[in-house]
């Protein structure tokens, strides 16, 4: 795939808060919305400690507010984050400004509001048109309420509309989901996500599936759904270029996202956000008090910091590649790492090939759809430390 | 005489029961060591035995003690191991001593393996000196104890002393019942001389340290001895006594005890049981009860990967300075590679043995399921001895098959005999008579096939007589048994390593059983996995292990890569321990698949 990517650096802005936490999420949030102003404070702080030391770094070309709910600021505390990152550092003309927005949280007028701040790219939360299913999710929003706001969005102008979507839920058929993804085409977003539903430890679904209180599908059963919602957006045009992610054309991937998966530098700000910066690793602190004790002791809220080997980052590189239907661009991997892919991982690349979990075309290593759907028990066999 | 004031003895009791805590007290109630010298366990200074708190190799220390009697005395305490694999080298350390403390914990009360320990002791002669430990636990119960004491060993109420090693109480006591009530020791120091080798250990730096007890006659230092079993002749370099370091003296004479470095290269040529004696005047005959320990269980140890190969030799050989039960040759597995076969005193040596190559030599071993030698009879009048089952020749070649048998005796509270015999029938062993020591024991004799017993029999017996019954045995002979191999095929290639010799009427449920833990234990691959039991051409069961249909993760957890790759990293580390036989990855336990059968859900 033809890609506008670059190697060039994004921003991740972390909004932990959320009216109700969902069961199944496990990204960080909490419900004390009173919280909201002070943490802004903090996070503006943040901001300006990172620019001053990032000052002459090329051009930022992604912004992405996730969350938790980003949704749930008001205009005026976007207004200030805004205003803190401009002032902080140079953004590319062309840079994706993403907004993640749950329905039921915002209007016309907020997301006309977003359009004039610079945000160009809305992901929406739908996750599914089933009322019963949403229910199972612990949404706090309906169906109807998710096509309104797409349609307004498309209202104020958005051209580049992503929607969120879970399958393989608590008793769902594939004839469920099927509606799911038809629904969800017949909005005509430029990206789908479409993940399978995890249980992630800690998670009240988790506790839930452990005590027997919630069923999870056969991994049988989940072969099928992740071959049907191929099938489907491929047949509705859509492409897929990640485990999870379809896009209508290569000019609506999610750039920002890319950059994980390519060992771009990011920054990430806010409680929980992880930054990647010339092979050092750090994440936040997953405390919103800390975040806003810390910073207001004008220390940084880092919790967590790694360097990574040439060793882990080849690894990385490599895993996080294969997680892409582009896969490993040989000539780039012999440069990057002074020995062919082919030579350094003979054994493993023979077998896959040999197996047809894995395929060469167009000088990429790639894995096959077949290998994509056992992508974790092949990864680690790249480990060669 | 100086052998009044000697006094040999050594502490008998369960795991757990306090041994060491007590010998630690003891050596610094008499100075021998202060309480800031004292490692925790000053006797135990393996880490692996630590850990299982189980004292493998004996050692001995030598304390002195003023008694109320104003006589100084020595103390030779000399420790022995807990286990019925080690019993040989048990009953060696015991026939050093003169006495031996039986110590009892106040709230567990007499458990299986002290009385087998006991038996042999009182089979030495020792003098028993009761000791109930842990008398400061809330739980205690001394009388109760107390009672069963007198019971097993008929002793007066007054003579068992009662101590808690922990706070020191009692302490003094022990002593001086050492002092009064263990015979000091007899013998000729006229006499030619007799040593005792009760232990022998490997130092990288001076070759093999023996421990030895003079029974008769002087050893000096610097003077031509002789090794009876062997027949070859050392130099007495060094001698001394034990104390918290080796003391080099000038002269070692009878019903002493202390250490002998002779320029003998191994644990091999020094041999627990053997018996030292001067080359020039030799003793007309070596003290009783030598035996050759051979290996009763044998196993194939093969490293996971087939690069380490030189160096599991290299790490056997060190291992074998040290073991002298230890055997080992190379052998070839057409799953498995090159290895080697290995014999072992039982299990828990065998485990032993695995885990001080991965601990102390960091390799990763698989080991395949542990068998006894059987003899093969052919047609044609030959006679095999065979110690791996891949080895037995066509069914047509055989004329009959011969197991080695134990004799076993069970010792027991009544009400467990039935369970006992339950038990003993499953293990195919010949019942032989009942007595009754006292009303609330009974002796059970048995025959039992020795592959019965080195599978899971100590857990099965202690199961069903709630770790009441003890068991001791003795290698009986060999008798003739129906027996046929049984194969196991994955994905229809035999799978060597995990062939076993059954008996005949036993061999189509292992197989099932085998077949159906064995998919279990082996990990979804990318394809399906076929596991078969067969005898001969004869597929008895089969059981699929389905392949992997979809394993990827949804997300890549926003931009926190280093939590997935961790999650990547920790599964390579569980592949580690798997081996990979042809497309199929076959992870350690498999390999023992047979040993853990009973936990099967």
């Amino acid at each position: 795939m033809n890609t506008n990517r670059s190697q060039k650096p994004g921003i991740y802005i972390h909004i932990p808060f959320c009216r109700h936490k969902c069961g199944y999420c496990d990204f960080y949030s909490i419900t004390a919305l009173s919280e909201q102003e002070p943490f802004v404070e903090a996070l503006c702080r943040e901001i300006d400690v990172y620019a001053k030391r990032f000052v002459s770094e090329a051009a930022f070309d992604t912004i992405y507010l996730g969350g938790g709910t980003p949704s749930l600021l008001s205009e005026t505390q976007l207004e200030r984050i805004f205003e803190h990152l401009r002032r902080g550092f140079s953004f590319a003309d062309d840079c994706e400004i993403t907004i993640e927005v749950n329905p039921g949280t915002i209007g016309f007028d907020t997301l006309q509001f977003y359009k004039k701040l610079g945000i160009n790219r809305l992901s929406i939360g739908v996750q599914s048109f089933h009322k019963d299913e949403l229910q199972i999710l612990e949404r706090i929003h309906s169906a109807a309420e998710a096509r309104e706001v797409f349609s307004a969005a498309r209202h104020a102008g958005f051209d580049n509309i992503g929607i969120d979507l879970i399958y393989a839920l608590p008793g769902q058929t594939v004839e469920d989901w099927r509606y799911t993804l038809q629904e969800a085409i017949a909005l005509r977003p430029e990206h789908i996500s479409a993940y399978n539903l995890t249980f992630e430890e800690g998670t009240p679904f988790y506790n839930r599936l452990k005590e027997g209180k919630l069923s999870r599908q056969t991994e049988e059963a989940e072969k099928v759904f992740f071959l049907e919602t191929e099938t489907f957006l491929n047949a509705a045009g859509y492409h897929h270029y990640e485990v999870s992610n379809f896009a209508r054309n290569s000019a609506v991937i999610s750039r920002h996202n890319y950059k994980y998966w390519t060992h771009a530098p990011y920054l990430g700000f806010g409680p929980s956000a992880h930054s990647y910066w010339e092979d050092q690793r750090w994440a936040n602190v997953r405390s919103v008090t800390r975040y806003i004790d810390l910073l207001g002791q004008g220390e940084r809220p880092v919790a967590f910091r790694e360097r990574l080997s040439e060793d882990v980052r080849q690894f990385e590189d490599v895993f996080l590649r294969l997680r892409t239907y582009e896969g490993i661009e040989l000539e780039r991997f012999e440069r990057e790492y002074r020995r062919p892919f082919i030579t350094i991982y003979k054994e493993q690349a023979r077998r896959l090939l040999n197996e047809g979990l894995a395929e060469i075309i167009h000088d990429r290593f790639r894995l096959t759809s077949k290998g994509m759907m056992v992508c974790d028990a092949i990864l680690p066999q790249f480990i060669t430390y | 005489m100086y052998q009044e004031y000697i006094r040999n003895f050594c502490i008998i009791a369960h795991i757990d029961h306090g041994k060491s805590t007590l010998a630690d007290r003891l050596l610094e109630y008499t100075h021998t060591v202060s309480e800031r010298d004292l490692k925790e366990q000053v006797l135990d200074d393996m880490d692996l035995e630590r850990e299982r708190g189980i004292t493998i190799k004996s050692h001995a220390i030598r304390m002195e003690y003023k008694a109320r009697d104003k006589q100084n005395y020595i103390l030779n305490l000399i420790d022995t191991p807990g286990h019925v694999d080690f019993s040989y080298e048990v009953s060696r350390s015991l026939a050093a001593c003169e006495g031996a403390l039986l110590v009892v914990d106040a709230a567990q009360g007499i458990e299986a393996q002290t009385i087998s320990n006991l038996y042999l002791a009182i089979e030495n002669d020792l003098h028993i000196i009761p000791v109930i430990n842990k008398i400061d636990l809330p739980s205690a119960q001394v009388d109760v104890v107390k009672h069963q004491i007198i019971e097993l060993i008929g002793c007066a109420e007054e003579e068992i002393l009662q101590v808690s090693a922990k706070t020191g109480v009692g302490i003094e006591d022990v002593l001086e019942g050492i002092v009064r009530e263990i015979p000091p020791p007899k013998g000729d120091p006229d006499g030619k001389l007799q040593a005792l080798i009760f232990d022998s250990v490997f130092d990288s730096y001076r070759g093999a340290v023996t421990y030895i007890r003079v029974f008769n006659g002087v050893l000096k230092k610097n003077e031509p001895i002789l090794f009876f079993s062997t027949g070859r002749t050392y130099n007495s370099d060094e001698i001394g006594i034990l104390k918290l370091t080796k003391e080099p003296v000038n002269e070692l004479r009878a019903g002493e005890v202390g250490y002998l470095i002779s320029g003998a290269k191994n644990v091999q040529d020094t041999k627990v049981g053997d018996t030292v004696t001067h080359a020039k005047k030799p003793a007309e005959e070596p003290l009783p009860g030598y035996q050759e320990v051979k290996p009763m269980v044998f196993s194939g140890l093969y490293p996971v990967s087939s690069d380490d190969f030189e160096d599991l030799r290299d790490a056997l050989n060190k291992l074998a300075l040290n073991d002298s039960a230890l055997r080992f040759e190379p052998e070839t597995s057409k799953a498995l590679g090159f290895g080697f076969r290995c014999g072992f005193l039982g299990l828990l040596h065998m485990e032993i043995v695995q885990e001080r190559l991965e601990r102390e030599y960091d390799l990763t071993i698989i080991n395949t399921v542990p068998n006894v030698v059987y003899r093969v009879h052919l047609t044609n009048g030959d006679v095999l001895d065979i110690d791996n089952p891949t080895q037995l020749p066509d069914a047509g070649k055989i004329d009959f098959i011969e197991e080695p048998y134990i004799s076993a005796q069970i010792i027991t509270p009544p009400e467990y005999i039935g369970n006992i015999m339950k038990l003993s029938q499953e293990k195919r062993a010949v019942f032989k008579t009942t007595s009754y020591i006292d009303p609330s024991r009974a002796d059970m004799q048995f025959l039992f096939p020795l592959a019965e017993v080195i599978f899971d029999f100590y857990d099965k017996l202690k199961s069903h007589t709630r770790g009441y019954a003890s068991f001791d045995y003795e290698f009986e002979g060999y008798h003739e048994s129906k027996l046929v191999k049984l194969d196991i095929l994955i994905n229809g290639e035999p799978l060597d390593a995990l062939s076993t010799i059954v008996h005949t009427e036993k061999a189509y449920e292992m197989g099932q059983r085998l077949c159906r833990h064995l998919k279990e234990l082996i990990p979804r691959q990318m394809f399906e996995v076929i596991i078969q039991a067969a005898i001969g051409s004869k597929i008895i069961s089969r059981q699929t292990v389905k392949p992997l249909r979809k394993n990827v993760t949804a997300k890549c957890y926003g931009g926190d890569i280093t939590r997935k790759r961790k999650l990547l990293e920790k599964q390579k580390e569980g592949k580690k321990r798997m081996k990979q036989v042809g497309r199929v990855e076959i992870p350690q336990e498999a390999f023992l698949a047979v040993l853990s059968m009973d936990k099967e859900k």
